[in-house]
């Protein structure tokens, strides 16, 4: 119950919706509405509904790889919808399984999953590991990396703008597969750490590597000097070592009440090496 | 504000504070087979069908149902909920019964999109839905029996 | 004796349980559900600090929220020392806790409440009300606090306390014969000490009631409790309101496992009824069930054993440091159970100490909570068993069976220990454990394990078996007391009225099996009404194992005594020998011929026959002079990531040995839902706290309780016995399922990985640290 709530607004339009934002931030974008109906605030006053704005669509483009969904879209619905199963070998629809509980998943939208900032989101590491983009619009229409979701400037830019979806480009050529890994104290639960790595290869060469960590437990992150060290390699499987403390000793990793920062850097490594063990056999198997 | 939904195939008109949740008003209007076990989306116990999709109640604010179906457990009526319910008692995957009604609709859920799903699948399906009494042993049994034997209702 | 297959027409069949149609369609069987909507509702305020004394409470603010109609605290109710536990009169729990005091002991300890026309009325009441606290030092830990100068319980009114200088709430030493020489002239001696931590009976309904003062001033409680008549008489006892004045009445409850064999609302909400004039309800949120309601004692249990190189046990010495908390409510029957649900299994050791304390600390308040001491010794019992075996070259199994407790044997300990105070003598007059053993090794393929390990062994992973055996009792000797009544209406159907409790245990239809087969007639010609003050015959309530072994033999006399009633006047009427007559599947057999029960009732009421019109009706009481053990073995197949320290359960057995199972569906039930709960306790639920005493992670999103997903393989063997003092056979089976899982998993690990995990539960990251060492 968000008891100071007295306006509920459910806009036609982007630029409505924007307009409808009060300057003391007392009103609150809801899609899945999930996240805030728990939050039990009394900040609140009023609710502007995200459902009418047709945010919902997914646009796929099969040859070129490029991958749009929008913000309101459901987590349960990228997890059973034909079209993803396929998309980066199943990478996206397999791990977004992972999220919370099948309820949850039927009601949380992928927007909602970015925008509230949960340092253990899956979602946001699941999206860092394809290189994913966010799209938004503040006015007028912008994209940017995902990966700047938690710089300040970008917060900040989100507070007066509405995220509208995701896209993500995949290489034209060549196959991406990937591995994501959730650390967890049961099957329901966040995680405690997370680690995502998607691989695409041509030819017997990495063309393209992305990898992020969440949980850290602070904000997911990508790693890029991962990636840049797995770019232009060879597929095989010695990469794996050196990846690994590369992964664990620029994961920025802390201890907290859930794992000891020894234990948490000791997983870094685990999941790194079976992440790009387990997409390198996928490869050579081929 | 004021909302039309269609709960159980009823049309209902409400007067709603927009920040309420769904839950507080299904209990208040009657609906008491959606429980409260937690209010944090974790239990289960509040799950309903809101256009034919398993939700915590406690987890949606009345307004977002405006203009959709709304089904509680009670609301279930046709045959795969029955055999659902007399498998349940039968098999003795009711014990006290709190969570029953919200893994019902679950269960009811996942039947009527999976007719025929493995022991994997019925897991992943009711993984919303805490119950401390049966450890869910039975209760993955019932919805086993009532899959076997049951052959898809069309949705 | 045990051993003779008996035919039973009723019991020892899965009928549905008599209340399952109206859970399962989701009925208003709840109290939420049947008292949707009452005049007032109320709520607590707790204490934000783990110590602190109230120098000055002030409601003038809050009196003045619209809404708010009545506020409690110290300054203006009783202040009367009682206890909060459920347990028999005169309990053996120190009286020191009151409605409110002065003083409060832990982070969620009661301060004042409200009572308005609404939650938000109520809220908004609470928050209002303005508390000046001197803070005092805190004491966290049950050692510390033995030695400490600060007191926990300085008052000078509280009663029954062990040694409120120390802190210490209780105290039990007993010993057999002289532990410490035959320890000291043993072959072989081991120890095991091992920890476990808070952890909460999670109920999915949280604690509810609702109380109002009829239209001719009595006061009605309706509340989700284990102890109907126990709230009675402890409302009755805080609120000065006579025991004739009060009605308690329990609906369905939506879970309990313990946790609700304690008065947490009633007073509050008799004493608002009372100064309203109107209906109250209470209700805890899942938040304030997790902080202020009650847990699972934490403790420390030391076991030493001494064995000869044949590994027979020689002496057993057990030492136990119980937390419990803030009061002292279960605080000795808990300490004495860790022993006294223990020690006889193993009854081959002719001496035997135990000993322990239980110590006040500025913690949440632990209370009963299925198992109730037991897994806690059997942690550290059962892993210095397998380290025995280790030390002796004897397989797990072999070892077990040689020192545990068989037919018509006995412990000492069932004579020095009981709940809190002497025993009773008694012998075993069932005991199918080596069955047990021998089903559930069969089943996780203790035999093959060599090679199974061998077989899945990687550099990662590691294979490990594990079991344990353990014992619980039923119900409490000497001290219980069930009673039944049952009538019989014109269509040959019976009311029975038992003060017992069901749970959602299905208690009502066990009851009702019982005397469905002793009176020889349908299930359905058993009517059950259960747990009204009113209007059921007392019953101590549904703990300590005892409804099916104590309520059940209540109820199977007062249906022997109906029966030979009709008997006798169908007798009269029909001019035969009682001797001569019988009752089988509703029919009554005469030498001249059958008449069905339904049609000879009918004549019990009515004017136009010879015989005397009379209600054929009776009472029972059950005292029980013994508490058969039911017994158990419990098999763990898993699987440890040397890598990450995850555990993961690939197949969890268990065979019990609960005498007759009366309903064999709702007895494998109780295991099931005991192994998860056990499952949980040992591997992911954990209270954690701050360093001030408050509670962190107080939500099932922090607090993870089992899911579908969670639980491995669970498969339960009924292995039936008959016993002979129980009704058709039967001992209990509620709690015993819960004493197996630690040990059992605790034992697995090490068998996968050579470490022992002394400390519950067993996160990964503990089990890491561990392999990480023994590299």
């Amino acid at each position: 119950m968000l008891k100071n709530v007295t306006e509920y607004h459910i806009p036609g339009s982007l630029d409505e919706a924007l307009s409808l934002q009060d300057r003391e931030s007392r009103s609150y974008f809801i899609a899945g509405g999930t996240g805030l109906a728990l939050s039990n605030s009394n900040r609140p006053v009023e609710l502007i509904d995200l459902g009418k704005l047709h945010l919902d669509e997914l646009h796929l483009e099969d040859e070129s790889g490029k991958l749009e969904i929008g913000a309101t879209t459901k987590i349960q619905q990228l997890v059973e919808l034909d079209e993803l199963q396929d998309f980066a070998g199943g990478y996206l629809a397999n791990n977004l399984e992972k999220v919370g509980s099948y309820p949850i998943r039927n009601a949380g939208t992928l927007g909602g999953s970015i925008v509230r900032p949960f340092p253990w989101s899956d979602v946001v590491p699941i999206l860092l590991s394809l290189g994913a983009k966010i799209r938004y619009f503040d006015g007028t229409h912008g994209v940017r990396d995902l990966n700047n979701l938690y710089s300040d400037d970008f917060r900040e830019t989100l507070r007066n703008s509405i995220v509208t979806g995701i896209e993500v480009d995949l290489p034209e050529v060549g196959e991406t597969r990937g591995r994501f890994y959730k650390f967890s104290r049961s099957e329901f639960d966040i995680a405690s750490l997370n680690l995502g790595c998607t691989l695409t290869a041509l030819n017997g060469k990495i063309t393209r590597a992305r990898m992020a960590v969440g949980a850290r437990p602070s904000f997911a992150r990508r790693l890029t000097e991962v990636e840049d060290f797995l770019q232009g390699q060879s597929l095989e499987n010695d990469l794996a070592e050196e990846a690994t403390e590369m992964a664990a000793d620029t994961a920025g990793v802390t201890g907290d009440r859930k794992m000891s920062k020894d234990y948490r850097l000791a997983q870094v490594r685990k999941m790194t090496e079976e992440a790009l063990t387990g997409v390198i056999g996928d490869f050579l198997e081929q | 504000m004021k909302i039309t939904t269609y709960i159980n195939d009823e049309r209902k008109d409400f007067q709603v504070e927009p920040g309420e949740v769904l839950l507080d008003l299904l209990r208040r209007e009657g609906y008491t087979s959606v429980k409260e076990g937690c209010k944090t989306g974790d239990c289960g116990a509040c799950m309903v069908l809101v256009n034919g999709r398993a939700m915590t109640s406690c987890t949606l604010f009345v307004s977002q149902v405006d203009g959709k179906k709304v089904r509680t457990s009670e609301g279930l009526h046709d045959e795969l909920a029955e055999n659902l319910r007399k498998e349940f008692v039968e098999v003795g995957a009711i014990q006290c019964g709190f969570c029953i009604p919200g893994v019902l609709v679950s269960s009811y859920s996942l039947l009527t999109h999976n007719p025929d799903p493995t022991e994997e699948e019925i897991k992943a399906a009711l993984d919303g839905n805490l119950c401390r009494c049966t450890g869910y042993v039975k209760q993955i049994e019932a919805i086993k029996n009532v899959a076997r034997d049951f052959e898809g209702v069309s949705k | 004796m045990s051993g003779e297959e008996k035919e039973y027409d009723v019991v020892s069949h899965s009928f549905p349980k008599v209340d399952g149609e109206a859970l399962a369609k989701g009925r208003k069987v709840f109290l939420d559900d049947i008292e949707n909507s009452t005049d007032l509702v109320a709520s607590i305020l707790t204490s934000p600090f783990a110590h602190a004394q109230i120098v000055d409470l002030d409601t003038t603010k809050a009196e003045k929220v619209p809404g708010v109609e009545s506020i409690l605290h110290y300054g203006n109710v009783p202040r009367v020392p009682h206890t909060t536990a459920g347990q028999g009169y005169p309990e053996p729990s120190p009286y020191d806790a009151y409605i409110f005091d002065d003083r409060v002991r832990f982070v969620g300890d009661r301060v004042a409440a409200v009572a308005g026309t609404s939650w938000e009325a109520v809220q908004e009441g609470l928050q209002a009300i303005e508390v000046e606290y001197k803070e005092l030092d805190p004491i966290l830990d049950p050692d510390r606090s033995r030695q400490s100068e600060i007191r926990i319980h300085p008052e000078e009114d509280s009663t029954g306390i062990y040694d409120p200088e120390k802190n210490i709430a209780a105290h039990v030493d007993i010993e057999v014969g002289d532990a410490g020489a035959a320890l000291a002239d043993a072959d072989v001696v081991v120890t095991a000490k091992c920890k476990t931590q808070f952890a909460q009976h999670a109920p999915i309904e949280p604690h509810i009631a609702t109380a109002h003062v009829d239209e001719y001033d009595r006061l009605i409680i309706r509340t989700s409790t284990q102890v109907p008549f126990h709230v009675r008489r402890i409302v009755s006892q805080v609120v000065g309101v006579p025991i004739k004045k009060i009605r308690v009445i329990k609906p369905r409850v939506g879970g309990a496992f313990g946790v609700k064999q304690e008065i947490l609302l009633e007073d509050l909400v008799s004493l608002f009824a009372l100064r309203t004039g109107k209906k109250v309800k209470m209700r805890l949120s899942r938040e304030e069930e997790f902080v202020s309601s009650r847990t699972r004692h934490p403790m420390e249990v030391e076991v030493e054993l001494g064995a000869s190189k044949d590994g027979r046990l020689k002496g057993i010495r057990m030492e136990a440091l119980s937390n419990t908390g803030a009061y002292g409510t279960h605080s000795l029957t808990v300490l004495s159970n860790v022993g006294s649900k223990t020690l006889p299994l193993y009854n081959e050791a002719p001496d035997v100490h135990f000993y322990g304390d239980a110590v006040y600390t500025n913690m949440p308040v632990p209370g009963a909570y299925r198992g109730y001491g037991a897994p806690q010794g059997y942690y550290s019992l059962e892993v210095a068993m397998d380290k025995l075996a280790e030390e002796v070259g004897m397989d797990p199994i072999e070892i077990r069976k040689i020192n545990h407790i068989q037919e018509e044997e006995t412990s000492p300990i069932f004579e020095k220990l009981g709940e809190g105070k002497e025993g009773t003598v008694q012998y075993i007059h069932s005991c199918k454990l080596d069955e047990c053993i021998d089903v559930g090794a069969e089943r996780i393929r203790w035999g093959e394990r060599g090679s199974i390990k061998e077989a899945h062994d990687t550099e990662d992973k590691a294979r490990g078996f594990g079991m344990s055996i353990n014992m619980q009792g039923s119900g409490i000797p000497l001290v219980d007391l069930a009673a039944a009544r049952l009538k019989l209406n014109e269509d040959g159907s019976f009311n029975l009225f038992v003060g017992a409790t069901d749970l959602g245990t299905g208690s009502d239809t066990v009851l009702a099996q019982i005397a469905a087969e002793t009176l020889g007639v349908d299930l359905d010609n058993i009517v059950v009404y259960s747990s009204d003050t009113d209007f059921t015959p007392f019953d101590s309530g549904a703990y300590a194992s005892s409804t099916t072994y104590v309520s059940g033999n209540a109820v199977k006399k007062v249906a022997e005594d109906v029966k030979s009633q009709i008997i006798d006047l169908a007798a009269t009427q029909y001019g035969a020998d009682s001797k001569d007559l019988e009752i089988e599947e509703g029919r009554i057999h005469t030498p001249g011929g059958t008449i069905d029960l339904s049609d000879f009732a009918i004549l019990t009421t009515s004017g136009e026959l010879e015989l005397d019109q009379q209600q054929i009706e009776a009472t029972a009481s059950e005292v029980p002079a013994e508490s058969p053990p039911p017994f158990a073995a419990h098999f763990v197949d898993l699987e440890v990531d040397k890598r990450t320290g995850e555990i993961e359960i690939l197949k969890y057995v268990a065979a019990v040995d609960c005498g007759t199972a009366i309903n064999p569906n709702l007895a494998e039930g109780q295991m099931e839902g005991a192994i998860v709960n056990g499952i949980g306790y040992a591997l992911t639920e954990e209270m954690e706290f701050s360093n001030s005493g408050e509670m962190i992670n107080p939500s099932f999103f922090d607090y993870k309780i089992p899911n579908t997903e969670d639980i491995p393989e669970v498969e339960v063997i009924l292995v039936e016995s008959e016993e002979p003092t129980g009704p058709h056979g039967a001992k209990s089976v509620g709690e015993i399922g819960i004493d197996g899982a630690i040990p059992a998993i605790s034992n697995a690990v090490r068998d996968a990985t050579g470490i022992t995990i002394t400390e519950s539960p067993f996160t990964p990251e503990k089990v890491w640290k561990k392999l990480q060492e023994a590299k």
